[in-house]
């Protein structure tokens, strides 16, 4: 009779783990292994002088080269250090999904660095729009901007800029240059990080709104026989870390099956498996590094960013959040945190539209006794994909 | 020859006093355990009462007592801990097995709780640990008492006004009697009777059982907590068939032997229901109408634990999942997400190595009552085993210190060893 009970003991306790294993390994949706592009690391990992990063940006302005430019800017970096607790107590001002999440999580980190590239992307392209595109550009001096007597303000403020970066000291640089033999000064802020010095900012701090780069003409300057231009060309060797997400693309066979892989990405807060889903235009090849594509990806990058914050800010209130940033900053970061997807509940998806090659989904859900909706547009293009995620229009009364 | 003889007796002196000091120091730690117990017991229990006690903020600005406060309430393992260890070492007799045995499922249980986070765990387990050479009546009989005052005064002071009574609304009204929720309240019933059953052993009267029948129909008519009363109801017709089953021996004058396939049955029903509300839970469908009827019967127990599967998956050593439940509200939570059943807890946030240690020892509870002839343990884990399928008491002080009867000792005969007083 022990022996029977022995043996029935252990095969139940073994029939647990086999269904549990069962579970876990046929059933529950497993992470996408290959989300993005990786690239092997060279020997460079940065530069430890803020004049060699901006010497290094500036080569590669000079010839017109995107990528290598902007793998200069602090992208990982301030997706991963940037403290939004930090950032409301100073500047008082929470713009939602506007803004870059700058919470301390996985899932928001994806998003800012998604954001980030395709930002960094953008002021680069205009730096050589207006600088050296059918132009001719030549570098006269690269140099640090500090005050003659600084004062315990100054500092005070570059350590506050610091806390919200999460850097270790930060800068500002002025980049002298020739463009068609005209004077032209381009500002830079830059952030250190680790070892590493990073560019920020294409302007200086105070200006970290600016959405074109600080670039002025320089009056009152003429060129003298004895200006001599710096040669960077051997910056244009160095080859700096991948710090920007590529997203390899997915597609799946069922459309509804598609979605429920994803809601469960959306969920766990997996956002790179899940934006591998996202019809980003993605040839056989693979990505191929574009600002046009960094630009896709932002797109869907900002749709989640918003798809969450409608919905985990949904009982926040900014107005109250406003005016004590001072003392509860932690308030709107403790609303973002993506353990609170688990609450989550859909309550239905319905086909609201069908047109050839695309159908449009109506996705209801509930989050904190309050209901939420909306569409998503799939594409099928031999396989079906998330073409986008949009708030449904509002119905008038 | 002389100086030889004195240095002899020298050394039989000193041996005489360690052992007389081990004596002692295993006295007084059996003491010191059962006095951690009662505290540790109020301290779970208040903790679902609807009442908020500021542990923390206790004793401030008197040191000694916040430090008491600290390392006796708030953070126990320590000196759980040490109890166990002064145990093991002034035991007079040392059982390698049970040394190198506990030692094990201490260091995985701190291993996993490291990783997990449910430092809950740990404690029952320290406890179950250190309370080798105790009778596990003895402990009971205070448990019991301690649970049951607080239980007495927080129902008297709800009734009378002195702390709030929580009403849910659902099912037409659900009454806490002043604890956080009222199937909180109802599982306190159901525990008591199986705790006051087990003490009164082969004394109960058929009238008796009549309690555990009536508080079954109270609970579901205040309370509306089914499984309790259910639970309840099942109790009170074991409680009936078992006294008639002790009285017909007593009256052949033989010793009462359980049915050798009931007892297995018995023992491996920790086994048995864990394997079926995970399997269950496994596989459920939400496209199947018999699957969603069965889990809306569940109140949707099968869908949330597997949402958590989906979610967080399967760890070895568990994870930590914040839960959050209706309890201490009063009304339905708008952010719900809860896994009720105690086996799968241990599956979800405690990881499968614990899952199996805390089965194979739930087992071992089983083997224990039966060979100590010990069978209303036998029915109390079988019918623990199945109020886990879908309540999460089993391993919480405040409920449930079953087990205890691991380490701690079932039969009189077995004390007799260990314990220095009988000697």
């Amino acid at each position: 009779m022990k022996k029977i009970e022995l043996i029935a003991g252990t095969l139940g306790i073994l029939t647990i783990l086999a269904a549990v294993f069962y579970y876990q390994i046929f059933e529950v949706v497993k992470a996408v292994e290959d989300p993005v592009v990786i690239e092997e690391e060279g020997e460079l990992r940065g530069y430890e002088e803020p004049v060699e990063a901006v010497s290094y940006l500036m080569a590669n302005i000079k010839k017109g080269d995107l990528e290598p430019a902007l793998r200069v800017c602090a992208i990982e970096d301030i997706s991963e250090y940037a403290d939004l607790v930090e950032y409301l107590s100073y500047t008082e001002d929470f713009q939602g999904a506007k803004m870059i999440p700058m919470v301390d999580s996985k899932v928001y980190y994806e998003i800012t660095k998604i954001r980030l590239a395709s930002d960094y992307g953008h002021m680069i392209q205009k730096c050589i729009k207006r600088l050296s595109q059918d132009k001719t550009l030549e570098i006269k001096d690269i140099s640090i901007i500090e005050p003659e007597n600084p004062d315990g303000k100054y500092f005070q403020r570059l350590e506050q800029i610091s806390n919200i970066l999460g850097a270790r000291d930060v800068c500002e640089c002025t980049v002298s240059m020739e463009v068609n033999g005209k004077p032209v000064e381009l500002h830079l802020s830059l952030a250190k990080y680790k070892r590493f010095w990073k560019v920020i900012l294409f302007a200086p701090m105070e200006q970290y709104k600016n959405e074109e780069p600080d670039i002025r003409a320089v009056d009152g300057r003429e060129e003298t026989e004895e200006d001599t231009f710096m040669d960077l060309s051997s910056y244009l060797e160095d080859q700096l870390p991948l710090n920007y997400t590529l997203l390899n693309s997915r597609s799946g066979d069922s459309a509804t099956e598609m979605l429920s892989d994803c809601w469960i990405y959306f969920q766990r807060g997996d956002i790179l498996s899940a934006l591998t889903y996202f019809d980003l235009g993605t040839g056989e090849q693979g990505p191929e590094f574009s600002l046009d594509f960094l630009d896709r990806q932002k797109k869907a990058a900002m749709q989640l960013q918003d798809f969450y914050y409608q919905m985990l800010l949904c009982r926040a209130d900014l107005e109250w959040a406003k005016r004590h940033y001072e003392d509860t900053p932690e308030y709107i970061w403790n609303f973002l945190k993506i353990r609170n997807m688990q609450y989550v509940r859909v309550r239905s998806l319905e086909e609201v539209e069908s047109e050839d090659g695309y159908i449009t989904y109506l996705i209801k859900y509930s989050y904190d006794g309050k209901g939420f909706s909306r569409h998503l547009l799939l594409s099928n293009d031999n396989g079906w994909k998330l073409a986008a995620m949009k708030k449904p229009p509002k119905q008038k009364k | 020859m002389e100086a030889e003889n004195r240095t002899a007796d020298k050394i039989a002196d000193i041996k005489k006093r360690v052992q007389h000091m081990k004596e002692r120091l295993f006295r007084l730690s059996e003491n010191w355990y059962v006095g951690m117990l009662v505290i540790l017991t109020i301290h779970a229990v208040l903790s679902y009462v609807q009442v908020d006690i500021m542990w923390e903020e206790m004793g401030q600005g008197i040191p000694v007592i916040q430090f008491l406060i600290t390392y006796i309430v708030l953070q126990p393992n320590h000196l759980l801990f040490a109890l166990a260890v002064i145990r093991y070492l002034c035991a007079e007799e040392y059982n390698i097995k049970r040394i190198v045995a506990a030692f094990v499922i201490y260091l995985i249980s701190a291993h996993a709780v490291k990783i997990n986070q449910y430092d809950e765990i740990l404690m029952m387990l320290l406890l179950m640990i250190g309370a080798w050479g105790i009778s596990f009546r003895k402990l009971i009989r205070v448990y019991f008492v301690t649970v049951l005052i607080i239980f007495v005064c927080v129902v008297a002071a709800s009734q009378l006004g002195w702390i709030e009574e929580l009403v849910y609304k659902s099912r037409g009204g659900r009454r806490a009697f002043g604890f956080t929720y009222p199937t909180r309240f109802a599982s306190h019933v159901f525990f008591l009777m199986l705790w006051y059953w087990y003490l009164r052993d082969r004394k109960l009267r058929y009238q008796e059982a009549f309690l555990a029948l009536g508080a079954g129909i109270f609970v579901q008519l205040c309370s509306k907590a089914r499984l309790n009363a259910v639970m309840l109801i099942m109790l009170a017709a074991v409680m009936l068939w078992q006294t008639f089953s002790f009285r017909r021996a007593e009256q052949r004058g033989t010793e009462y032997q359980m049915n050798s396939w009931l007892s297995s049955l018995l023992v491996l029903s920790p086994i048995g229901a864990s394997l079926v509300i995970n399997v269950m839970t496994v596989l459920y469908s939400a496209d199947s109408a018999l699957w969603k009827s069965l889990d809306s019967l569940m109140s949707s127990r099968l869908v949330l634990t597997q949402k958590a599967m989906d979610i967080y998956g399967i760890c070895l050593w568990g994870q930590e999942i914040t839960l959050s439940g209706n309890g201490g509200l009063g009304k339905t939570a708008s952010k719900y997400f809860y896994i009720d059943s105690a086996w799968m807890q241990f599956s979800v946030q405690y990881g499968l190595v614990m899952l199996v240690i805390l089965l194979v020892l739930f087992w071992i509870v089983g083997i224990r009552a039966r060979k100590y002839g010990n069978w209303i343990i036998l029915w109390i884990l079988a019918l623990v085993s199945l109020h886990s399928m879908i309540e999460p008491q089993i391993l919480q002080l405040q409920y449930c210190p079953l087990i205890l009867t691991v380490f701690a000792g079932l039969k009189e005969n077995e004390m007799r060893k260990t314990d220095y007083e009988e000697n």
